[in-house]
């Protein structure tokens, strides 16, 4: 068990909501949409990991109008619990670990893949990581989402080496790129060098199917996510596209450019959610979106929080989507 | 007539140049092919100190899509030995030896460059010469009988400090399928784990090696060093290869702190070069079906750690294949050594057998035996700096019983879901564990206990 930060009394009603993560599965379902340059929506399939909300299913069912839909489910002693659960019927449950039922599924249509992991990036993601990227049809997108908080350390001798070393023994030594060191994990160290090895393996993993693709087939990997976040602990998600030249034709470069938190580059963005009343909320909301991107006013309000407001007010929880 | 008679007698054995440029090059791997070139600025850096601290000596290594560089400042080849050495394929009987050295085949350099490029650059500095070779290895491998390469520019009067002397091998066209290696993917990653490991003993002596620009720090080697687990130590000679010079053979065999699997099991070392890592298999004597054995690797063995050095003036002599990247088995130095390698590992495979037997006995699942706790407090220490003895000995340990309770017993079995929810229900608990326990203890207490 991770410790949680102490929480001041004001701010516990927020974490409850878990507000960032709400906004990145908004934000990832508003880029999804931009798919539909490569064929309609409709006729992409959805696999995730919908645990006992489903909300990641919900959304992207009312919203994209996906209805082919696949939730990976572990717990399988409690079957009857997760089906009455479901919040459409068109949802599959597939039981068993990702590592188990990913290589048993079809994936014969595009499919949006969103892989949400409670813990830290390990061999076993990255094994998924190279199912998906051995098979996934071209036109696909696929995202995984991992904790990111950097180990705590021996507080009678802290040495940051216990990072490194225990980074090692999740992902393997000839996985940590040459400039990750013990100092490099701290704050959101952990989450950059998570990044870069998912990378690496997408980037290897390509490297290896193309190698029986022929030429008009080959695969090439469009990073967009590398979202950083934390409700409670540090979590970050990255991911992207796979393309061949065809789909890649299909959505020009400029296609995603107008959504700030995609990250075709190696930065990454930070979700940040406010802390603010509803009627803080509700003044804002009227003068947006021609305050942005300054925020000038109200003066009483802390500028940092009108700020963060200003950059996810779109996709900011509001009361009436507290998940009952 | 005759001449005709004696060319009909005559056949051709003469090798080819694509036998060098595309078959000797598909038995290495790339990275192995680039840890050979650091090797030889390894053996540069030798020539130049012995026994003394590598401190000031560097290799830089550069690889990208475009470019693959390694840069020196080990001393440089001169002129004459490129002229009549270090450019042929294959080490003739009159090659000057190098005491101690890691090249011996006279292979590695040609095989690496052959694996990366289509163009290279050799360009080499000594005190009193420097020189530049440029090869088109498509514009060589055209002329058949030619087997020389053609100096771009020689001098053999130049006077040259000898900070300023070393080798330069630049790659001016990577092979293609090289090329895409040296993209996005792990193969960074690799390149700096396989020098950390394989030049564990030229980084611990000081040589310093970067990678794009990132320095490669040294790795000692460690072993847990609390005197009740100290390891095994035997140091010896074997005699060498055909009236060879002796092979020095030291064996450590002890116990390391993590049980990360991939640092447990025999890391062989030839003239300080990693060739073998983490050895589990049979070459090393695990899972011999013989009287004495020793088991199969397990997982109950991650702490053991065991480190085979063998040292000879005459590289010929050592146990190891031509990409130094695994043992020739059959050396008799070899064969010699893993007698002894198995007897020391005996007594702590033993050990470990019984950490595994203690960690089963002990009912608090966060509670540890006397041995664990022992292994847990034990630090580690570089095994050259750690005091050893003939054989591990396992510690005399009185296995607490009364704190931790009587003697337990595991049990496992399997009934109907349904009818287990139903006992749970009943029970009042929301564990498989507690209705187990429950359901054993009502019975125990209803029919046994007295």
């Amino acid at each position: 068990m991770i410790a949680q930060p102490p929480i001041r009394s004001f701010e516990q009603f927020n974490y409850a909501l878990r507000p960032a993560k709400n906004i990145e599965r908004k934000m990832m379902c508003e880029a999804f949409a931009r798919l539909s340059r490569i064929q309609p929506l409709t006729r992409y399939r959805y696999v995730g990991m919908g645990s006992k909300e489903f909300c990641d299913f919900s959304l992207i069912h009312r919203q994209l109008g996906v209805s082919d839909m696949v939730s990976i489910e572990q717990c399988k002693e409690e079957r009857t619990r997760f089906k009455f659960n479901r919040p459409y019927s068109c949802i599959r449950m597939r039981w068993g670990t990702t590592h188990e039922v990913l290589p048993l599924l079809k994936w014969n249509r595009r499919c949006i893949v969103w892989l949400d992991y409670e813990g830290w990036l390990d061999d076993s993601i990255l094994g998924d990581v190279r199912t998906l990227v051995g098979c996934l049809r071209s036109g696909s997108v696929f995202v995984i989402t991992v904790k990111v908080k950097p180990g705590e350390l021996n507080p009678e001798e802290p040495d940051p080496r216990q990072r490194y070393d225990e980074l090692v023994i999740r992902v393997g030594k000839g996985r940590v790129p040459p400039k990750v060191t013990g100092v490099t994990l701290a704050k959101w160290g952990l989450a950059d060098a998570s990044a870069m090895i998912t990378h690496n393996e997408i980037e290897q993993a390509i490297r290896n199917r193309n190698g029986k693709l022929k030429d008009v087939d080959r695969l090439s990997y469009v990073p967009l996510f590398n979202i950083h976040y934390a409700d409670g602990a540090q979590m970050a998600s990255f991911g992207g596209l796979l393309v061949n030249a065809m789909d890649h034709a299909r959505l020009n470069e400029t296609h995603f450019a107008d959504l700030p938190f995609i990250s075709g580059d190696d930065s990454p963005y930070l979700i940040e959610s406010p802390v603010l009343t509803h009627r803080e909320i509700r003044l804002l909301d009227t003068g947006l979106p021609a305050a942005l991107p300054n925020m000038n006013r109200p003066a009483w309000m802390p500028l940092a929080e009108r700020r963060k407001y200003g950059k996810v007010y779109r996709y900011f929880p509001s009361f009436s989507e507290v998940e009952t | 007539m005759a001449g005709n008679a004696d060319d009909k007698l005559t056949v051709n054995a003469n090798p080819t140049k694509m036998l060098f440029i595309s078959m000797l090059t598909r038995d290495i791997a790339l990275v192995p092919a680039i840890i050979d070139l650091a090797d030889n600025a390894c053996d540069g850096a030798r020539r130049l100190r012995g026994d003394r601290s590598l401190k000031g000596l560097s290799i830089r290594i550069e690889t990208s899509q475009t470019h693959f560089k390694i840069a020196d400042n080990c001393g440089g080849i001169d002129a004459d030995t490129a002229r009549n050495y270090a450019f042929r394929f294959g080490r003739d009987e009159d090659t000057p030896p190098l005491k101690h050295s890691i090249g011996q085949f006279g292979v590695g350099m040609k095989r690496a460059l052959f694996k990366l490029a289509s163009a290279f650059r050799v360009k080499s500095t000594t005190p009193t010469s420097r020189f530049v070779i440029d090869v088109d290895v498509a514009v060589w491998a055209k002329d058949r009988d030619n087997w020389t390469f053609k100096f771009t520019s020689l001098d053999e009067s130049a006077k040259i400090p000898e900070d300023d002397c070393g080798t330069i091998i630049e790659v001016t066209k990577l092979k293609p399928d090289v090329a895409a290696e040296f993209g996005p993917g792990h193969f960074e990653a690799s390149l700096k784990t396989e020098l950390q490991t394989r030049l564990q003993q030229p980084l611990a002596r000081g040589l310093s090696v970067t990678l794009n620009g990132v320095p490669i720090d040294a790795e000692p080697l460690r072993v847990l060093a609390d005197k009740r687990l100290s390891p095994a130590f035997l140091d010896a000679e074997y005699p060498g290869q055909s009236k060879g010079k002796p092979v020095r053979v030291r064996l450590y065999c002890g116990l390391g702190a993590s049980e990360d699997r991939a640092a447990a099991g025999w890391h062989v070392f030839c003239n300080g070069r990693l060739v073998l890592e983490g050895d589990k298999s049979e070459q090393t004597g695990w899972g011999e079906k013989r009287k004495t054995a020793i088991p199969a690797f397990h997982p109950q063995y991650n702490h053991f750690r065991g480190y085979a050095y063998f040292d000879c003036d005459d590289a010929g002599s050592l146990p190891w294949n031509t990409t130094k990247t695994g043992l020739n088995a059959d050396s008799a130095v070899y064969r010699a050594a893993l007698e002894d390698m198995m007897r020391l590992m005996r007594p702590v495979i033993d050990f470990l057998n019984r950490l595994k037997e203690e960690k089963e006995r002990t009912q608090d699942p966060n509670g540890q035996g006397p041995l664990a706790k022992m292994v847990t407090d034990s630090t580690e220490k570089a095994v050259d700096h750690v005091a050893t003895r003939d054989v591990f000995v396992t510690p005399v340990v009185k296995q607490v019983r009364g704190a931790a309770g009587p003697v337990l017993q595991r049990i496992q079995y399997d009934r109907p879901l349904k009818k287990v929810r139903a006992v749970m229900a009943q029970l009042g608990v929301s564990s498989y564990k507690a209705a187990g326990e429950k359901t054993f203890d009502y019975y125990y207490n209803a029919e046994v206990e007295e």
